[in-house]
């Protein structure tokens, strides 16, 4: 969460900038999201997310539901193609295919090719687990956010490709900001729409009707033993209604951070409180999802810096005023 | 006269599209490729549209009311004795039982009949007693509370599978 490009809208809102028109806008953001960026942010994000996928890969019940008997069959998306989950045959390749290619990107050997491997295996892998019936969002923000990384130069930095290239470090390139800003939308935009899909299908009685409590004594009642964290937040309206506020809130206002990157030091802790907190009260899993958010919002070049208790070191540029200022904007940029 | 407030490109850290090395501007697919992808990212978001991995979103997004109904399917041995499907015993493949039982009433009886199948040889195989499979609608009211559990609710019976066929007793569509 440390240094960060400024959002979209930074400094958008002096008052000489107040009229500004959905072309000029859209010029932002564009700005914004093609900004040049530090190679080894995009490398955090690599090692991060390849990493997450890697485990998720090696853990996941693939093998397990390539015997699900076709009757219990609920395809998602293109697993509608199939008229049952795939075979052992197909799961068990695949899956060893992806788990190697997941950490051959994690450790960054042949890069340009092992990260779209991972992807593209673990699509149908991680398919089989939402064809249960219900959308496992655990791995969909991971997945997504892996997207703008296949065709990114990600193995640029902190990988094995860089070492046996040799030549020195990356120096900044727009090549290396749009991956990550593009997935830092992604992951904004993940808990707004979640936000928006409460207020679309539930409205303020989300927030405002006994919803949360209901929904917790009937999750604690679905366990095999009373969930006290369940019963305790159930148990108190009051309690119940702050939860529920606060929890819509954090996901409406996630976005903000893209603005005013300050507040990932509130929205970034609080989504990952709210993960835990749906852990504890419902047992449900969410860490790959909480992992994505951090991966992806921190930028944890420059909290290695802060650990090593120095200075970021300055990315190598021809820029003289370095990584963190740039030239004027060129047209192309508008 | 203080001097204009420089572009934003200037202020945010190598906020422009040209680099400080000269290395070029945005390549067009690039460009292309990332307008293309969040606007699919944001449409599924905003119209709840499930194209997965594009997805709507919609976790919790349901506003529940203390009074819930579901659906629950026992297993029946020889003796006529009802016990509750361990679906938490069972592997993974057999996960999703809510789902197959809140669209259980819209299967054709074959579909049924699989599914109960499905769940009978499950329980088998960890060395349960199956003769029949029977499918309640339970209705609780969770805000009635015994100790730390929901009051009992109301039970009534739905389905039973018996031998490859399906018998659907009372309710809509039984």
């Amino acid at each position: 969460m440390a240094r960060r490009p400024a959002g979209p809208g930074a400094g958008a809102d002096g008052p000489g900038e107040a009229a500004v028109g959905p072309r000029a806008w859209t010029g932002r953001v564009e700005g914004w999201l093609f900004a040049p960026g530090d190679p080894r942010r995009l490398a955090g994000l690599r090692i991060g997310l390849c990493g997450v996928l890697a485990i998720r890969l090696a853990a996941g019940p693939y093998l397990d539901l390539a015997h699900q008997p076709a009757a219990l069959f609920r395809p998602i998306s293109f697993m509608r193609l199939l008229p049952s989950m795939p075979p052992p045959a197909f799961v068990l390749p695949v899956q060893v295919l992806a788990v190697t290619a997941a950490v051959l990107a994690t450790v960054g050997l042949a890069t340009r090719v092992s990260l779209p491997l991972a992807w593209l295996a673990a699509v149908p892998l991680i398919a089989m687990t939402s064809s249960l019936g219900k959308t496992v969002h655990n791995d969909v923000l991971l997945l997504l956010c892996l997207l703008p990384l296949l065709p990114s130069p990600a193995g640029a930095a902190w990988s094995l490709d860089a070492r046996r290239r040799g030549g020195g470090a990356a120096t900044a390139s727009w090549r290396f900001g749009w991956p990550v800003r593009t997935a830092m939308v992604v992951v904004a935009g993940a808990y707004f729409f979640s936000g928006l899909a409460k207020l679309l299908h539930a409205g303020p009685a989300w927030v405002t009707s006994g919803n949360l409590r209901w929904v917790l004594y009937a999750s604690s009642d679905a366990q095999a033993h009373a969930n006290q964290a369940a019963l305790f937040v159930a148990g108190r309206p009051w309690l119940a209604h702050l939860l529920a506020a606060g929890s819509l809130a954090i996901e409406l206002c996630f976005p903000l951070v893209l603005w005013r990157p300050r507040l990932a030091w509130v929205l970034v802790p609080a989504v990952v409180a709210l993960h835990a907190g749906i852990w504890a009260a419902m047992r449900l899993d969410y860490w790959p999802m909480a992992a994505t958010v951090l991966i992806v919002m921190v930028d944890w070049p420059a909290v290695l810096s802060r650990l090593r208790g120095s200075r970021a070191r300055p990315l190598p540029s021809a820029d003289p005023r370095g990584p963190a200022r740039a030239p004027a904007p060129t047209p192309r940029s508008r | 006269m203080p001097a204009p407030p420089p572009p934003l490109a200037a202020r945010s850290p190598g906020a422009e599209v040209r680099t400080a090395t000269g290395a070029g501007a945005v390549a067009p697919w690039t460009r292309r490729f990332v307008w293309a992808f969040l606007a699919a990212f944001v449409i599924a978001g905003v119209f709840g549209f499930e194209a997965w991995p594009l997805t709507g979103w919609r976790l919790f997004a349901d506003a529940r009311s203390a009074r819930q109904v579901s659906l629950q399917a026992v297993t029946v041995d020889a003796a006529g004795r009802e016990r509750p499907v361990p679906w938490d015993d069972l592997p993974v493949r057999f996960r999703g039982n809510v789902q197959v039982l809140k669209g259980f009433e819209d299967l054709r009886p074959g579909q049924q009949a699989a599914v109960c199948t499905a769940w009978a040889d499950a329980v088998r195989a960890r060395g349960g007693e199956v003769r029949a499979v029977r499918i309640y609608r339970v209705e609780t009211d969770v805000s009635r509370r015994a100790g730390d559990r929901a009051a009992p609710g109301t039970r009534s019976l739905r389905f039973t599978c018996r031998d490859g066929t399906v018998e659907a007793s009372g309710g809509p569509g039984g």
